[in-house]
């Protein structure tokens, strides 16, 4: 186990970076906030991180959590002036904040880099400290995805209009989920250069959408486990693939497209529907179910009428 | 049903519309409407498709923005108030097509209903909002039995016949634990036995403290459901009065029943 770990650990920390990116896009998309402007917060907070450590002698923890702040913080004025925007038009704004971001990765030469980018980003930073992250990440998103709070998100995702007539702050909602991706983004893009010590422009470009996307089609939309699956799924393929070349982004294409098709809520919600069924009796001849929950009284006008009375005073 | 004119024009009106005007450009959906509604009735609005009814609705829930006029609760203004406030204020409505959230069971949809925001502000104005966790499933509870759901707590909204998903619909908004309850057509698309059901309940909501209006352009459902009717035709409201009075009205005639009645009735 530990020699697998050992000769894997970079593939590993891939995949938790891979894992806090899906994360970015899949946690507006589950607000119905199409925002793609987590990968540019990963472009942002990388090199921000990388600056703070270099130039600035700071440790991996500080730097990280400032550059997670700062780069939220950017995300959040981009939402607050897109906010009217929806659907593939916010889409397209948040991509082109994404390319700006690559754009002055490649032209801040002086603190940049330019096309070599920063090297030697050498600190203590770690898989132990990179789980304790994701763990609280993961704790916080199943929180949002349970009970009331997960109700109002679905509600805001499904019917805005609903949701405002339901009494939730459908624009603070979405806000919140457009914010959140940025601060998913930043975190996957400081964890990126600790782990890697390196970034360059390549590193921050259009790839990462592609990536993120592939992993939360594949792996599931609607919850972290659908990001995780994704995030496994396509940092371990590809070395599994290696075997057979050229064909690989064959085989890769394919299973995006068959995801798609076949399975529109990703491998997780296959996974949740068998859960689901196997849990389940069969449905109940219509008004046999009275051990449901509570007493299923007949529906005499008289009872009723009294249950109605005494239920609203 | 039994109530006289007078006494609704003398009891303190919970909900008012003071010049309510929505115009699309130079179109007037609504224009220049004043309504005024009493506590423990119940209201109806019709009018021909493409009335304003529906638009109505939207402008007092605050979905629809409105081009001039007030609304008022209580005697108070609420015409800035953003429209996820409304159910704090104790003003829930359903909507004319069926939407529930697919992936919730009715339980859960119904819960939502109940799913109350702190109400800051207004929290003085309406006693008993700060409901405690018990309170609310109690209310989720109340909402289902008394739509007659609890046999189908558990499914999921693409299992029920159409008629259960409009009941669904309805157990939400109350569920919320309103005082006033604006239902946008509630019946479209049901036979004449769930019809009866929904007059029933509603006036078992009615009895229990629910104020309700009806937007419904089945005129015999209003005739038997309502105490008070509000006639609109291209915006306008045209009259007012008991049921019975409204219909026989000539220019409610005219704009609307003469293509209507004998078919529905």
């Amino acid at each position: 186990m530990t020699d697998f770990f050992a000769s894997n650990l970079t593939l590993i920390q891939a995949t938790f970076v891979g894992f806090a990116l899906a994360l970015s896009i899949q946690v507006p998309l589950r607000l119905g906030v199409f925002s793609l402007a987590g990968a540019g917060a990963f472009g942002l907070s990388a090199y921000a991180t990388a600056l703070l450590v270099l130039k600035a002698d700071m440790p991996a923890l500080p730097a990280l959590a400032v550059s997670v702040v700062g780069s939220t913080l950017v995300v959040l004025l981009l939402g607050l002036v897109v906010y009217r925007l929806s659907g593939i038009y916010l889409a397209m704004a948040t991509v082109a904040f994404d390319l700006i971001v690559g754009v002055v990765a490649l032209n801040g030469d002086p603190l940049t880099g330019g096309s070599t980018g920063l090297y030697g980003v050498l600190t203590d930073f770690d898989v132990v400290q990179m789980i304790v992250l994701l763990v609280v990440v993961v704790v916080v998103l199943a929180a949002t995805e349970r009970g009331r709070t997960g109700r109002r998100v679905d509600a805001v995702r499904e019917d805005p209009e609903l949701a405002a007539s339901l009494g939730v702050n459908v624009r603070r909602y979405r806000l919140s989920g457009f914010a959140a991706g940025g601060a998913l983004g930043a975190l996957a893009g400081g964890m990126a250069v600790l782990t890697r010590s390196a970034i360059s422009p390549p590193d921050v470009g259009f790839s990462l959408i592609v990536l993120a996307l592939t992993m939360i089609v594949v792996g599931g939309t609607r919850s972290w486990a659908g990001a995780l699956i994704g995030a496994v799924l396509f940092t371990w393929l590809p070395t599994l693939l290696t075997a057979i070349g050229e064909w690989q982004d064959l085989v890769y294409g394919v299973i995006v497209t068959l995801a798609a098709i076949f399975l529109p809520r990703g491998i997780h919600g296959v996974v949740l529907d068998a859960v689901r069924r196997s849990r389940r009796r069969p449905p109940d001849a219509d008004g046999a179910s009275a051990a449901d929950g509570g007493p299923d009284v007949p529906a005499t006008e008289a009872t009723e009428a009294d249950r109605a009375a005494e239920a609203f005073r | 049903m039994t109530t006289t004119p007078e006494a609704t024009a003398t009891a303190p009106p919970v909900l008012e519309l003071r010049g309510v005007s929505v115009h699309y450009g130079g179109v007037k959906a609504v224009d220049r409407v004043s309504m005024s509604m009493a506590e423990g009735k119940i209201y109806g609005v019709i009018g021909p498709n493409g009335s304003g009814k529906s638009t109505l609705i939207g402008a007092i829930t605050r979905l629809v923005p409105l081009t001039a006029g007030e609304l008022l609760l209580d005697a108070v203004p609420y015409s800035g108030a953003r429209a996820h406030r409304l159910v704090a204020l104790g003003v829930s409505r359903t909507f004319q097509t069926v939407r529930l959230i697919p992936n919730l069971t009715v339980y859960e949809n119904v819960e939502l209903g109940a799913d109350l925001r702190r109400p800051g502000q207004f929290a003085r104005r309406v006693p008993g909002l700060h409901p405690t966790r018990e309170e609310l499933a109690a209310a989720v509870d109340r909402a289902i039995t008394v739509t007659g759901l609890d046999s189908l707590r558990r499914r999921l909204p693409a299992e029920l016949s159409y008629g259960a998903q409009r009941r669904v619909e309805i157990a939400r908004a109350i569920a919320a634990r309103p005082r006033f309850l604006l239902l946008d057509e509630p019946t479209a698309g049901m036979n004449q036995i769930e019809r009866h059901e929904i007059a029933d309940l509603m006036h078992r909501l009615c009895s229990a403290g629910i104020s309700q209006l009806l937007v419904e352009h089945d005129v015999q459902m209003v005739v038997d459901t309502t105490d008070h009717v509000f006639a609109m035709t291209a915006g306008t409201l045209v009259t007012e009065g008991r049921p019975e009075d409204v219909i026989r009205d000539p220019r409610v005639q005219e704009a609307y029943l003469g293509r209507r009645w004998r078919h529905d009735a």
